[in-house]
This record gives C-alpha cells, sequence and structure tokens, in this order.
C-alpha cells in the first residue's frame, strides 16, 4: 500500500515537471532574424538623402566619409571626394542585401567603385587597403546605424543626411574642417591632462600621440575621422585615465572641445608669435586686407614692377629662407617667361606671445638687391614692417591669415595669410 | 480499495497523457519563404530570372554574383564583381562553356557531372607572398569559383581563354577525374620533373621544352593532366602549333638564357599527355575533345552576337 502511496507521490511530482518556462523570446530564430534583416534594410532605406558613412578600413586606417542611399529595389547610390580619388567626386551604383550571419549584416554584393576601392587588392601589393564591405548591423536609430566590419571588426557609423544638405554642401563642410584643422602645414595640436600630449600629424588624419618630453618611441597612433563638426577617433582613447573620442570645434575657432568630457580639449599653438617664427609656410600679404599706409606703399611696389618689368602674378610675402637663414621679405613676379623672385633678409625678434618684432637688415640676395634699389616700394614696405607689431588670428586652433598691427599705431596694419592668394 | 487506488492513479495518468496529446500546437506558416524567391521589384530581376532559367533549371546550378565572403576565401582580399560584368560573365559561361558541352555531350552530362555553383568574384586572389595569383578553383567537384572578373572583356577572346575558359575547363577536369581517375601511367611521362613550389620560376619556354603545356603543368601530375585538356581545348591551331613547336626546341629561362639539352622531347611528351587524356575521356566519359575544341572554336566566332 506504501508503495502505491509513494508511486502516486512519483506521478503527481512527474506531472509537476511537465510545465515549461515559456518561451524567452516569441519567435524562433531564423524567424527573428529575418524580422531584423527586414527592419534594417527598412531604416536603411528611410534616409531620403541618404548616409553619411563614416568608413575606417581597418582599426589603424584613417577615416573618410562615403555618401549612401539604399533603394528598395536593392541598388545602392554611393560617392565619395578625398585624397583617395584625387579629391574628385566619385559616384557608382551597385547592389546592396541584407543576410543573415553573424546576425543582420549588410553587405555590399556587387562591385561598387566608391565602396570596393577599400577592399581592392590589386591596390596596393596584392593586399590593398584591406577594408570590409560586410558588416554587421550592431544598432539602428532614426537618425544613425552603427555597423562593425565583419572581418577587421571597425566600427562605422552612418549619420541620416539632413533632407535640405546636399551631399556636395556636406562634403564642402568636411572640406571646410579638414582645411581649418588641418590646412596649410597645421600645427601640432595639445592636449593637457595631467600631463600634456602633443598629438602631431593630423593632416594624414591619424594623429601620432606623444606625452611631452618623453621618448618618441614610446608615442601612438589614433586614427580618425574629420566630421562637418569637429573629429571623431576611431576607438575611444584615454589618457591619464580620462577617455575620449568625438571633438567639436568651439564658435572662436580656438580648440575641439570633447563631446564626452567637455574639460578635455585640443587646442593649437600656445604662443602666435612663436608659431610664425618657427612657421616654415610662405606668408602672403593680403593686398585686400591692408590699412591705408601699407596699401599706398603696396601699391607704390606694384606699380613700380609694371613699370620695370612688366609684372604680372605680382606676390609680396614673408617667408623663412633656409638656404639664407634668416626670414625675408620676398617679391615674386612673372615677366615675360620668367618668373623671378627676389629676398630682402628681415630679422624677426618675438616680443611676446603675440607680439614680433621685425627689423630691415638691408641684406638681400642678387635680385633682392636689384629690387631693393630699383624698385620703388620695396624699401618703404621693409621700413614699414621695421617695427613691433600685435599678432592675432581669427582661428587660433590653427592660424592660417593673421593680422599685424603696429603697436605703437593701431591704423598702421597688415594681413598675411598662408593660404594661396 | 486496491482497484480504487489503481483507478485513482490511472485517471491523472492518463490526464496527463492526453494533456500532452491535445496541447501539441498547430504549425505556424513556415520561417522559409515558399513562394518564388525572386523580388520582382529587385534591380537584378530580370537577370536573377534569366539566370534561373538558364542555369538553375536546366543545371541546377547556382549562379553566384553577389560575393558574400564566407562563400569564398576568406584569407584573401577580395571584392564582388560589377553588375555589367556579372552579366556578360554568365552569358559567356553559358554560351562557350555549358552550351558547347550540352551540344557535344548533351545536357544531361553536365546535369551529372557539371559544378552545382558558380561564383564570380571580381579581383584576382593574390598571394603577395609568393607573387602569384588564383584565376579559378574547384572545390570538390561541386563549385567552381571565377576571379578575375572585372577584368572581363569581351573583345579579347585570349583574355576570355587564358583568364576564364581555360580555366573553368582546368577545374572541370579536375571535377571528372575525381569521380573517375586519370589513368596511373600519366604520371610517368614527366616523372621526376615536378616542382610544386618553384613553377612560378619556369618560362613558357622552359616547361614547354620538358613537356609541360604551361608551368603550372609542371607543379603537379594532377595539374599537368587537366592542364593539357584546357589547353588544348582553348588554344586555336596556331596557338597549340606554336606551343608543339616550342617544346620541340631547346628551352630558354626568363632571363633568357638557352637552357643545356635535358634529353626530353618536349613534343613528343606533350602529344603523348593528350593522347592519353583524349582516350581518357572517350573512354571514361564518351567525351569527344576533338569535336568539344571545334564546337568551342565555332562559338568563340560569334561572341558578339550573344552579348547584344
Amino acid at each position: 500500500m506504501k508503495r502505491i502511496i509513494y508511486l502516486a507521490f512519483l506521478f503527481f511530482t512527474l506531472a509537476a515537471c511537465h510545465y515549461e518556462e515559456p518561451d524567452i523570446f516569441s519567435a524562433a530564430p531564423a524567424e527573428r532574424l529575418t524580422t531584423a534583416m527586414k527592419e534594417d534594410a527598412i531604416a536603411l532605406q528611410s534616409a531620403s538623402n541618404g548616409w553619411a558613412m563614416e568608413y575606417f578600413a581597418t582599426p589603424s586606417s584613417p577615416g573618410y566619409t562615403l555618401f549612401a542611399k539604399f533603394k528598395p529595389s536593392g541598388e545602392v547610390f554611393m560617392s565619395c571626394k578625398n585624397e583617395l580619388t584625387n579629391n574628385v567626386l566619385l559616384s557608382d551604383s551597385s547592389v546592396y542585401t541584407m543576410i543573415g550571419d553573424y546576425g543582420p549584416v549588410l553587405s555590399f554584393a556587387s562591385f561598387n567603385k566608391v565602396m570596393h576601392q577599400f577592399s581592392n587588392p590589386e591596390n596596393p601589393n596584392g593586399y590593398g587597403l584591406e577594408g570590409d564591405y560586410e558588416f554587421i548591423v550592431l544598432k539602428t536609430s532614426a537618425n544613425q546605424i552603427t555597423l562593425q566590419g565583419k572581418k577587421r571588426g571597425t566600427i562605422i557609423m552612418m549619420n541620416k543626411i539632413p533632407q535640405n544638405k546636399t551631399w556636395n554642401e556636406y562634403i564642402t563642410d568636411l572640406e571646410t574642417m579638414n582645411t581649418t584643422l588641418f590646412g596649410f602645414g597645421a600645427p601640432s595640436l595639445t592636449m593637457s591632462i595631467t600631463e600634456k600630449y602633443n598629438f602631431s600629424g593630423g593632416g594624414s588624419h591619424i594623429f601620432t600621440i606623444l606625452q611631452s618630453g618623453a621618448d618618441v618611441n614610446t608615442s601612438i597612433d589614433a586614427p580618425f575621422i574629420v566630421t562637418p563638426t569637429g573629429i571623431r577617433f576611431h576607438t575611444i582613447q584615454e589618457l591619464d585615465g580620462k577617455s575620449f573620442q568625438t571633438f567639436t570645434l568651439n564658435t572662436d575657432k580656438s580648440a575641439l572641445i570633447c563631446t564626452e568630457n567637455p574639460d578635455l580639449k585640443f587646442v593649437g599653438p600656445d604662443s602666435l608669435s612663436s608659431f610664425l617664427e618657427k612657421n616654415l609656410n610662405i606668408w602672403n600679404v593680403d593686398p585686400t586686407k591692408l590699412s591705408a599706409s601699407v596699401q599706398s606703399t603696396y601699391d607704390l611696389l606694384v606699380q613700380s614692377l609694371v613699370t620695370k618689368y612688366k609684372a604680372t602674378g605680382i606676390k609680396l610675402f614673408i617667408k623663412y629662407n633656409s638656404v639664407r637663414k634668416s626670414h625675408v621679405l620676398a617679391i615674386q613676379f612673372t615677366s615675360g617667361k620668367n618668373k623671378l623672385e627676389g629676398d630682402l633678409d628681415m630679422n624677426f625678434n618675438i616680443g611676446g606671445k603675440a607680439e614680433i618684432s621685425m627689423m630691415n637688415t638691408e641684406n638681400a640676395d642678387s635680385n633682392g638687391a636689384k629690387f631693393y634699389t630699383n624698385i620703388a616700394g620695396y624699401k618703404e614696405m621693409a621700413d614699414l614692417l621695421s617695427t613691433s607689431f600685435t599678432l592675432t588670428t581669427d582661428s587660433p586652433i590653427n592660424p592660417q591669415v593673421i593680422r599685424l598691427v603696429k603697436k605703437s599705431d593701431a591704423n598702421t596694419w597688415l594681413t598675411i595669410t598662408t593660404n594661396t592668394l | 480499495m486496491r482497484k480504487l487506488i489503481i483507478i485513482l492513479l490511472v485517471i491523472p495518468l492518463l490526464g496527463v497523457i492526453s494533456s500532452s496529446c491535445t496541447k501539441e500546437e498547430t504549425l505556424g506558416p513556415s520561417i522559409f519563404s515558399t513562394v518564388d524567391s525572386l523580388d520582382q521589384n529587385s534591380v537584378t530581376y530580370d537577370f536573377d530570372n534569366w539566370l534561373k532559367e538558364s542555369y538553375l533549371q536546366p543545371y541546377n546550378l547556382d549562379f553566384r554574383y553577389k560575393l558574400q565572403d564566407v562563400g569564398s576565401d576568406m584569407s584573401y582580399n577580395l571584392v564582388p564583381v560589377s553588375l555589367p560584368k556579372a552579366k556578360d560573365m554568365a552569358k559567356l559561361v553559358k554560351y562557350l562553356w555549358f552550351d558547347a558541352y550540352a551540344a557535344v555531350v548533351g545536357q544531361e552530362f553536365l546535369r551529372e557531372n557539371g559544378p552545382k555553383i558558380i561564383h564570380l568574384i571580381g579581383s584576382p586572389a593574390y598571394n603577395p607572398v609568393s607573387g602569384t595569383i588564383l584565376l579559378g578553383t574547384a572545390e570538390g567537384g561541386i563549385k567552381v569559383t571565377l576571379y578575375s572578373c572585372n577584368d572581363l572583356n569581351p573583345n579579347d577572346i585570349a583574355m576570355l581563354n587564358e583568364y576564364y575558359f581555360k580555366t573553368m575547363h582546368h577545374e572541370f577536369a579536375h571535377i571528372l577525374h575525381q569521380k573517375k581517375n586519370y589513368p596511373i601511367e600519366f604520371a610517368a611521362f614527366s616523372k621526376g620533373n615536378y616542382n610544386p613550389l618553384g613553377w612560378q620560376t619556369k618560362s613558357d619556354s622552359e616547361a614547354a621544352s620538358q613537356g609541360f603545356v604551361s608551368p603550372y603543368a609542371s607543379s603537379q601530375v594532377k595539374e599537368d593532366f587537366v592542364e593539357v585538356i584546357a589547353n588544348y581545348l582553348v588554344k586555336s591551331d596556331a596557338d597549340w602549333n606554336n606551343l608543339l613547336d616550342m617544346a620541340s626546341k631547346p628551352g630558354i629561362n626568363k632571363a633568357g638564357t638557352t637552357l643545356p639539352d635535358d634529353g626530353i622531347n618536349g613534343k613528343a611528351v606533350i602529344l603523348s599527355k593528350l593522347d592519353m587524356a583524349t582516350k581518357w575521356l572517350k573512354n571514361s566519359w564518351n567525351l569527344d575533345i576533338v569535336q568539344l575544341r571545334a564546337e568551342i572554336m565555332a562559338r568563340e566566332a560569334n561572341i558578339n552576337e550573344i552579348l547584344k
């Protein structure tokens, strides 16, 4: 009897075991994958003006912005303009598919000149740039899709392009930001945390980061991409226990401010006068931005060159002449088939972070000496500049235009620029 | 009492069993598509439909032009074929290869022995270390992969043959000999002259003088066998005779130096290899290689027509 009761107990226990946990997921894995792929395709196609894709071929490569518009028909139209395309707009259409692989994967499945320039092994050396063309879709939101390259693991953000912005306008914004930050022999940027760090080589879009005063062998590389508002590193960087990745240029163009940690910022040269003194660029005198007194001297010089040499393409500029080991006030022009330049040595002295003095030494190369004697306005200009100036710039993070105001007379000023005039 | 207890036990037991049975869920819709998988709104619908009618239905062959890297050798850096090149390639492969074989040995032969997947890749598969590139691969008698398809120039017959159709014949010959082995006597023709690692240093002349139709043929016996078939099928009479002529003379290496006489009559060796391959194809597969070659040559004269 007891045995029967035990058996009965056992049956009821088994019956209790029959109940199962409800399904954690509402559908089978294959169904969920299919649904996710459809939803991701809809998200891709939702950008009627396309996406700006912040592409990194590998974790150690610089970032490039590609533009992509995904159509429901499975066609993708892409464009880009960068140094890889010789700064010419490159566009192409091809086929994309959503495939189930490591979850939903976006595959650029037929050749596209824009996308596959990064994975074409023919350029260079049978390796190419080793970039991905298949991407795991990590996250989608209304205005941003996060992808991850399947082979290389690079994180690639796609930002929805506003309806009122053309791709060309977006490219112009990127080019303007790139020039502002890294154009014309830009200086290294610095970031002070606990220690001070130097970020050099920004023009390549791969910073070399070196702690101030440290051995160069301790430097590390950090690829980034230029965005319309600043820069974004491919991966989160960390120095002195502080993390940073995305930066926005502030309104006075004096610093790139970290989005994640606003205490962190990149700044340009600490001293504008030292920057000008040590800079190896050609600094053209901008004839459209001169005070009246400087303008009249400049006009005298130009008139004299035209009369004497039938000069065209006249440029007056300041540069460091490494052969003469001196800064010079130079004249350059074309006369007939000849392009002529004359250099007159000017001593530079730094007076403060934003103050510099120049002095006409009356030493010149052979052309310079000839012009100094025969061209009215050259000596006068050199003498006019032989004084102390206060320096200002409208882009302190990368000074490309500097205004020199005579310290003793605010009505005497000139503007010099590294931009080609 | 005992009966009552048994009844009491049996009733819940039946209840459990019956509830198990009645709780069986009705199956929902299939998770796999049961309708035509081709999307009529797709930009590739017309092409996909043509592939279905030209390859899938007659040959049960999946012609893959959309590159998924899991379907390729992940160790290489590759790019997909462009859509226009894929369309040209699909037409050419059908006309110059499938239809040529079908005309000589019938569709059934291809259905039984032909590849089941053709995979197009846009770029070459570079091996930067050895300085070589892969033009094609065959995997397990099932799949043929063709590389460099973005370089396709339909007007250049020599290039078509060298890059694609020689590769197709080469890989198909591998498929055939994997099913029915070639005569073991074949290995004796060039015994001692195979070099799996150094073949790429040989010039065409050097290889021919040793009795090989190409430098790659000198890498292994099985490659030698399929290279004889592939080269014979795609080379014009003039090119084949040039090869034999070159094989009958002393070899000249890549540096331009004439090599000493090695005692091998290259032409005779090549012709002996071709003779053995011809008989094997006829006896094992009822395939007349001379007839097939004539069919291919005739078709090559008309390829502009099929690309219109």
